[in-house]
């Protein structure tokens, strides 16, 4: 302080735990006594050597269960994202959905497959002049409460990528944490990932400026969500098959929240 | 048309019962509640059937212009659930749990044509559809299939009111109805509303899709309590959850793992929207369908169920069938 050698006791501010990591600051604004770093999601891509990229912040009009919603059935890319990434075998492949108390996971393989724009300008970029057919995954790991890490990507068909080979392809993990800030709110984290030209920058910034059009499309479709979901306060959810990970996603957030004694947070109106 | 299926629950009065057909009972109930009835219409029913409190649907025939009278028919299968055995038992001024009149099934007004097809007690959910389409001098055909006339309630009510515009097929006078004939008669813009046995529905529906006719200009309801086989009792292991169990013949597979402390994802409960999806990893015995959430070549596969109707059979000997959930 100014002109004085003592600090005035009473002029404090509130602080907050806060860890660093995977180039996010974790801060817990709850009960300080429960903060424990050792409940950060595993995002070690952000930071890992073996992989590269970049990403931005969404400050997205609407609650954040819709955010997780959104990407918990990526069948949506079909309807949503329909030049870039979309491609009608994401309606028409099988999926398995599985959790634990704490994670979901649905996983979801599209064999022998024409590469869609996206991903056949990856493949590109590290097989020069690549044509033909591709085995296409999307492994989606949901961590309790709000973190979704998407393992994506597209090899040579037939190379043994679902048995777990996937030198002759191209990998993303699609990093998304999403931070509720009222209930028709939330600040979306993402960034985009990759294993391989790690060292171009080039790629790096395509890649960001590619997911964050593909990112844009999904923000309007949930701006408008959750404004029909505003004006229709009374209707329905009519959930579908494809929606068992979104709805154990519900689900687990629903037993954490009545385990803390809260009610469960749905994105209705309030007036 | 959004459909409902928040339940909201009546006590209701039985007013009147009476036999319509072998085995069938009528039950006229006055709601706490009365509200409009629309066609398609059905009440969800809470029984208390041993220690367990059970849920059916049935949908509702007639009702008063208020909804203040409302009338279901419960038939009683030698094979049953349980709950037809109890809503036979009432007598006037029984009450029971009710649902607010529930619609899952509804008549979609302004097509060129309609076909109206209902087998056994099918009838119940599409008798009301053919009234409303009488008063309203639509073009329809409504098209009644039975094993015998004692066993088709209301038969001769429909055939007083529908006259000409009523087909009526029975088993034991060799009138049984040509399914492929009937589909390859309609006309190609006709709205065909069914409710019946799944053999029934399942051979309207192969015809449907191998004339190519608009997929959605066929709508039928279901509740899941008909399948191929008859309920028999079978065992259910789920080793992810350690649970191995029986399902009873009342019971749903669902329920029985839920009461095992299974931790189950589900939705609609009639075997529509699927979330109740398990794979098969072994299976002695045969997969009993009674889905409306899968097509034909998805059912072939046999490595997937619906937990929430469909069963799985063995003559003799109690089929047991291992899975894994979500």
């Amino acid at each position: 302080m100014p002109a004085q050698e003592t600090i005035n006791p009473s002029a404090t501010v509130p602080s907050f735990p806060a860890v660093e990591r995977y180039r996010y600051v974790w801060v817990w604004p709850g009960d300080p006594a429960l903060a424990d770093p050792d409940l950060i999601p595993d995002m070690h891509q952000m930071t890992d050597p073996e992989w590269a990229g970049d990403g931005q912040l969404i400050e997205a009009g609407c609650n954040y269960q819709l955010v997780l919603d959104n990407l918990m059935d990526l069948t949506h890319e079909e309807f949503v994202h329909t030049s870039r990434i979309g491609q009608a075998e994401l309606s028409e492949a099988e999926f398995i959905t599985s959790h634990t108390d704490t994670t979901v996971t649905v996983e979801r393989w599209m064999l022998g497959i024409d590469p869609p724009p996206f991903w056949r300008k990856n493949m590109r970029d590290k097989f020069p002049g690549f044509e033909g057919k591709v085995d296409r995954w999307q492994i989606i790991h949901y961590q309790a409460p709000s973190t979704i890490c998407i393992d994506v990507g597209v090899a040579k068909a037939g190379t043994g990528a679902p048995e777990g080979d996937r030198s002759q392809g191209v990998n993303g993990y699609v990093m998304n944490t999403i931070t509720p800030e009222t209930d028709r709110t939330c600040h979306y984290f993402w960034a985009f990932m990759r294993n391989y030209c790690l060292d171009s920058q080039l790629i790096t910034t395509q890649l960001r400026e590619g997911v964050h059009r593909v990112f844009g499309e999904d923000e309007a479709m949930l701006i408008a969500q959750q404004e029909a979901i505003d004006a229709n306060p009374d209707y329905e959810f009519y959930s579908l098959n494809i929606d068992a990970g979104g709805m154990w996603v519900r689900r687990l957030l629903e037993r954490m929240l009545a385990v803390e004694g809260r009610p469960p947070v749905a994105p209705v109106a309030v007036d | 048309m959004a459909t409902s299926h928040t339940e909201l629950w009546q006590r209701a009065t039985v007013v009147e019962v009476r036999p319509v057909a072998d085995a069938v009972q009528r039950i006229v109930l006055a709601p706490e509640h009365p509200v409009a009835i629309e066609p398609g219409a059905h009440l969800d029913v809470r029984l208390a059937l041993g220690t367990d409190t059970v849920q059916r649907s049935y949908s509702i025939v007639d009702a008063d212009i208020s909804g203040s009278r409302i009338s279901l028919s419960v038939f009683r299968s030698l094979h049953s659930r349980g709950g037809a055995g109890l809503m036979h038992a009432l007598v006037p001024g029984d009450t029971l749990t009710v649902s607010h009149p529930l619609q899952d099934f509804p008549l979609r007004f302004g097509a060129s044509s309609y076909a109206l097809l209902a087998g056994g007690i099918g009838i119940t959910a599409i008798a009301g559809m053919a009234r409303v389409l009488r008063d309203r001098g639509d073009d329809y055909r409504l098209i009644y299939v039975g094993r015998t006339r004692a066993a088709m309630a209301y038969l001769d009510e429909l055939i007083a009111l529908h006259g000409d515009r009523l087909d009526v097929h029975v088993g034991d006078e060799n009138t049984s109805l040509d399914v492929r004939r009937l589909v390859a008669t309609l006309e190609p813009d006709t709205e065909l509303y069914q409710c019946g046995p799944i053999r029934l529905m399942d051979a309207v529906r192969r015809e449907w899709i191998e004339r190519e006719l608009p997929i959605a200009s066929l709508r039928f309801e279901t509740f899941g309590n008909s399948g191929w086989f008859e309920p028999q009792e079978f065992t259910v292991r789920l080793p992810q959850f350690g649970i191995e169990t029986v399902v009873g013949p009342t019971q749903s597979m669902l329920e029985a793992l839920e009461a095992a402390g299974a931790d189950m994802m589900f939705d609609c409960r009639k075997g529509e929207c699927g979330l109740c999806e398990v794979r098969v990893l072994e299976l002695e015995g045969e997969i009993d369908h009674r889905d409306v959430f899968y097509s034909e070549r998805q059912r072939d596969a046999r490595s997937k169920l619906c937990c929430c109707v469909s069963r799985v059979a063995r003559p003799q000997r109690g089929a047991v069938v291992t899975i894994s959930s979500s």
